[in-house]
């Protein structure tokens, strides 16, 4: 399998659990609206709606780091020269790195930290919760990593998100 | 450790200006200050999980969903029908139903951006067949949507809830007659405007036409109504709410026949990303935060703070100038989660009321997102009318007074936001 085959396939797993996670969460908070009207109260739906989140945000932010779709202050890049902006590039890349590198080691020992945690109403231990910070990292720091190849060779491009 | 602090941040400030990403370089300011503290690094990702690991902020992304939703459903169309039946016959009428449809796609939606990028493409587009100038239009629309947020629900005062410890049921009721009031303060401009550019006004509707019209928005009238229905009657919370809503606005695309089965995918990834881009910076900021309370550097600023403003309407006026010109260079939302552990602290000791301070907070940095060089509603609509950013920053200088007088009158009088949450408590 060409490298090509393997990060679209990477991208498309990325996508996916995000789709479904997100649509989990919604339905989550649906189910626990209904079942308390109509049926017996979930009373396991909110904390698990509250771990699928903090997995859909984590994922979220490795999806925007690979459409550099973070907000940023451009005031200074978009009136940069052409080598001045590669620069600035590598520098934001370098300092995304960095943090990821941070993150995925300290991530890293909480998950150990939390191996026999158990969660208040749920069948997993918390290191399952855990367990998105050293991956996303891992995949921040591969997104980031081809990122800059592709800004020495002058092929990056960014599209911001608005709130 | 104050001074180790002021330095970090005196650096982290330059460093803002590489166009690295904002959320990052907030994390890497927490992280040198923990580093430096002797603190151990495994504060970082534990603060971020912590910050994540709220029910209340799971209705922002929900928030965010229904309003991509409500976007795709063609329901804007009609809501923009709706307003022009109602008050396009008026001199320099669409002017007006595009103030009204903002205020009604306000009650669905909670984001200025939401806003301008999608009632306002068909708002301009309108405006523009209509005879009326792009400038115009463009200047209208931004202005308008910047109620979007004000109205519940709203986005920023679902962060500004989580970030400050203020209750999101109060802002949202604090926020509806601002909102209100910045609406008949822009059509109070509009008036003068059309009176003096004699701007065209369409004819009268018949009655089949506003029969229709109104036939065509109900269920994005209804919106809001089943949204505040539900939470005012305890049949959900706010947070559920927002789930609710996604699926309303799921159920009203199916009905228009808009919504494809097959887009959904799509429309849900769009909504992680941006998930993604907010929790970052929400994250980021409540690890910053951390850092910034164990260098007691807020306290010391609020004492020092409290001890030269005595009194509660100086403090808001500091605060509402400080950020107006902060509001001009930085996205609302980053500014606000950068500003709410300094400014949020003094502002309780000197007993402000949370959800004034809140609204006000908001307000401000709503109107900082049409002001350059920094509108992120102003390079919307510029990129939406096709016009050059600073044309339609001039034409929106006027619609700018009618909301720094609704500002003013919120901080001068706390009861036009604290009155709702009293009356529902």
């Amino acid at each position: 399998m060409s490298t090509n085959c393997i990060s679209r396939a990477a991208v498309r797993v990325l996508h996916g659990t995000g789709i479904v996670l997100f649509i989990g969460m919604c339905l989550l908070v649906l189910a626990q609206v209904v079942a308390r009207k109509f049926f017996e109260p979930l009373v396991w739906s909110e904390e698990l709606a509250r771990y699928v989140f903090i997995w859909v945000a984590f994922l979220g932010w490795v999806i925007s780091t690979r459409n550099k779709s973070h907000i940023r202050i451009s005031l200074v890049t978009d009136r940069a020269g052409p080598m001045l902006k590669t620069a600035l590039g590598v520098f934001s890349d370098l300092s995304v790195m960095a943090f990821a590198l941070i993150f995925a080691v300290k991530g890293w020992r909480l998950v150990q930290n939390n191996l026999d945690i158990e969660t208040v109403t749920l069948f997993f231990d918390f290191w399952v919760v855990y367990l998105i910070i050293p991956v996303s990292a891992l995949a921040a720091i591969v997104v980031v990593a081809c990122d800059m190849i592709a800004l020495i060779r002058g092929k990056s491009s960014a599209r911001e998100i608005v709130l | 450790m104050t001074s180790v602090m002021l330095i970090i941040l005196a650096v982290w400030f330059v460093a803002l200006f590489s166009g690295a990403p904002i959320y990052v370089m907030m994390a890497l300011a927490g992280a040198a200050f923990a580093y430096v503290a002797g603190i151990d690094l495994i504060v970082i990702p534990q603060k971020f999980t912590k910050a994540a690991d709220s029910f209340p902020l799971l209705a922002a992304p929900m928030y965010i969903l229904m309003g991509s939703l409500m976007n795709s459903s063609g329901v804007t169309e009609r809501i923009f029908r709706f307003a022009t039946v109602c008050v396009g016959w008026w001199k320099g009428g669409l002017c007006h139903a595009n103030i009204l449809g903002s205020v009604i796609f306000a009650g669905m939606s909670g984001s200025a951006v939401a806003d301008a990028g999608g009632i306002g493409v068909i708002e301009i587009k309108a405006m523009r067949d209509a005879g009326y100038d792009g400038e115009t239009a463009a200047a209208i629309t931004a202005a308008s949507a910047t109620i979007g947020p004000i109205i519940p629900p709203s986005l920023p005062m679902i962060i500004y809830g989580v970030a400050a410890e203020t209750s999101i049921g109060n802002l949202f009721l604090g926020g509806v007659i601002p909102g209100l009031l910045m609406a008949l303060a822009l059509m109070f401009i509009v008036r003068m405007l059309a009176i003096r550019k004699n701007l065209p006004s369409a004819p009268v509707p018949g009655i089949t036409e506003i029969r229709e019209a109104l036939i065509g928005a109900f269920p994005a009238l209804m919106c809001p109504v089943v949204l505040f229905g539900g939470m005012m009657t305890g049949f959900f919370t706010p947070t559920e709410s927002a789930a609710v809503a996604a699926f309303y606005a799921l159920l009203v695309g199916f009905y228009y026949g808009d919504i494809k089965i097959r887009e959904i995918p799509r429309i849900v990834l769009e909504t992680v990303e941006t998930t993604g881009v907010l929790m970052a910076l929400v994250m980021s900021a409540a690890l910053l935060g951390y850092a910034l309370s164990m260098s007691r550097l807020p306290q010391e600023f609020g004492a020092w703070l409290t001890g030269t403003l005595s009194s509660q309407l100086a403090y808001l006026l500091m605060v509402n100038v400080l950020l107006l010109i902060v509001g001009c260079f930085m996205e609302a939302i980053s500014a606000m989660l950068i500003l709410i552990p300094i400014l949020v602290p003094p502002a309780m000791a000197l007993g402000i009321d949370p959800t004034q301070f809140g609204v006000v907070m908001v307000l401000n940095l709503m109107i900082g997102t049409i002001t350059p060089p920094v509108g992120i509603v102003l390079f919307i609509t510029a990129r939406v009318a096709n016009l050059p950013f600073d044309k339609v920053c001039k034409a929106t200088w006027p619609f700018l007074w009618p909301l720094v007088a609704v500002l003013a009158a919120i901080t001068l009088i706390p009861s036009l936001t604290t009155y709702l949450p009293a009356l529902f408590q």
